[in-house]
């Protein structure tokens, strides 16, 4: 219990880092502002109520089956966001990511099991989305990527959901085989998750900057 | 932990981030050559808006020129001319003696600001080449006192348009007035060459320390002036050693 909490505890400290660093950024300066606020919102309220249901006994399988495809769609919007002219690409994905996880649903009781055959399918759409979208910034950006928010920005997603795909395809099969060493991988996913967020935090921290200078200039 | 499972994990875990980090570097590559590509895109866009703005230069620099060549020859000359009638007047009934160094300044006046008008007509340089221009300046300079001019010109000659025939053969008379004047030089040689189009001036006179007369106004101006024709002008100099102007058409 007190692995779990401290794990808790590193993720939201690193959402809330990321949540602060995102509200501090001027909300017309960056047009991925606001999606990527509701996301890390929304990934903060899913990460509390999964530990008050931990904390309750109750199982918590249901809050990241509904956060899943709530988020996914908000990444979707920050994509549209960040390049308007894939909203052909980005609404078949849409329904593509949402049909995987109703069928999942149907095929088996969301309430007692993380859906992770539809997590998987969303990762892979959202794993090739980032990767084109971390192609387009490499094609067109002027400027060294490393000092480019969007690229910390979805390299920090691409890393959460790129290492998802193979974690949790990883995780099933280890688990037939030797159920401990399953359970002693379960470190990765907090490691992605905590990723993923101090990304975001450096993105938005550096955007900030960006606005700051050119404010100063 | 099993040997089996741990070896998945460990191949599993090293293909992710091998493939991050290759993912990464292609990346980066793809931007650097961007990158590349976007600053040659720029460098280039700044010649072009530099030539432009040349050519507007020279334009404007070719149009002042004409301007005031015929002023000069139109309206100064004609000024002159009329003086030099009014003096002139009645000269048969009583001339004075004591008006003929002025009549004799002002008729050299005349002389002088023709040969300013027509030098400055670019008209002029269509009929006239460079080195005929300077071989005239150069008998001009060799006849008034203690000095040799050579002009030593090339199998052919320069072909030059007549704004730029204009401005080098003003940076011809100023490298060989500064060289009269500043150098006391007796002995100058003006050779033309083709390939690269140009000219160098080379005198036998005092010479000057390059460090201390580096920002000179003069020196500055004939640089500028050939800079904006699109040729380079550099100065070799040292203390006692003469001087030597080499003007040489910048490559296109």
């Amino acid at each position: 219990m007190g692995s779990i909490i401290f794990r808790f505890l590193l993720i939201y400290s690193a959402m809330s880092l990321a949540w602060v660093a995102c509200w501090r950024v001027p909300v017309r300066s960056w047009v991925l502002r606001n999606p990527l606020l509701a996301s890390i919102t929304l990934g903060l309220i899913t990460e509390v109520t999964a530990m008050a249901a931990v904390w309750l006994s109750f199982e918590n399988s249901i809050v990241y089956n509904v956060c899943v495809p709530l988020e996914f769609l908000v990444l979707l919007w920050l994509l549209y966001r960040f390049k308007p002219r894939w909203g052909r690409v980005l609404l078949p994905a849409a329904f593509l990511g949402c049909t995987s996880m109703f069928i999942a649903a149907m095929l088996r009781d969301p309430t007692a099991f993380v859906l992770t055959e539809a997590v998987v399918v969303i990762s892979m759409i959202l794993t090739a989305l980032l990767v084109a979208a971390l192609w387009s910034i490499a094609k067109t950006s002027e400027s060294p990527l490393p000092s480019v928010p969007e690229f910390w920005l979805f390299m920090g997603l691409l890393v959460y959901f790129g290492g998802l795909v193979p974690h949790i395809a990883m995780v099933r099969f280890v688990f037939q085989k030797n159920s401990a060493l399953a359970a002693e991988l379960s470190f990765i996913m907090p490691l992605l998750c905590i990723l993923r967020y101090l990304c975001t935090a450096g993105a938005c921290l550096l955007q900030a900057r960006i606005t700051g200078s050119r404010q100063h200039e | 932990m099993n040997d089996q499972g741990f070896i998945f994990v460990v191949v599993v875990g090293t293909v992710f981030i091998l493939g991050l980090i290759g993912l990464v570097g292609v990346l980066m590559a793809v931007n650097t050559s961007r990158r590349h590509r976007h600053r040659a895109e720029l460098a280039e866009m700044h010649l072009k808006h530099a030539h432009e703005k040349m050519a507007a230069e020279r334009e404007a620099v070719q149009q002042t020129l004409r301007e005031v060549g015929s002023e000069l020859h139109d309206n100064v000359s004609q000024l002159l001319m009329v003086i030099h009638i009014g003096l002139n007047w009645g000269q048969d009934i009583a001339p004075d003696p004591r008006l003929n160094p002025a009549r004799e300044a002002l008729a050299e006046c005349i002389n002088e600001v023709r040969n300013l008008g027509h030098t400055l007509n670019m008209d002029m340089w269509k009929a006239n080449t460079l080195q005929e221009a300077v071989i005239r300046l150069a008998d001009r300079l060799s006849r008034a006192g203690n000095l040799k001019v050579n002009v030593v010109q090339d199998e052919f000659p320069l072909q030059l348009p007549g704004d730029v025939g204009t401005v080098l053969y003003r940076v011809c008379q100023e490298v060989l007035t500064n060289a009269i004047k500043h150098g006391s030089a007796s002995t100058i040689t003006v050779r033309f060459h083709n390939n690269p189009a140009g000219f160098t001036i080379t005198d036998n006179g005092k010479g000057f320390d390059p460090t201390t007369v580096v920002a000179h106004a003069g020196l500055r101006s004939i640089e500028r002036r050939c800079n904006l024709m699109g040729f380079d002008a550099t100065c070799t100099t040292a203390l006692d050693q003469g001087c030597s102007w080499q003007v040489r058409q910048r490559p296109a």
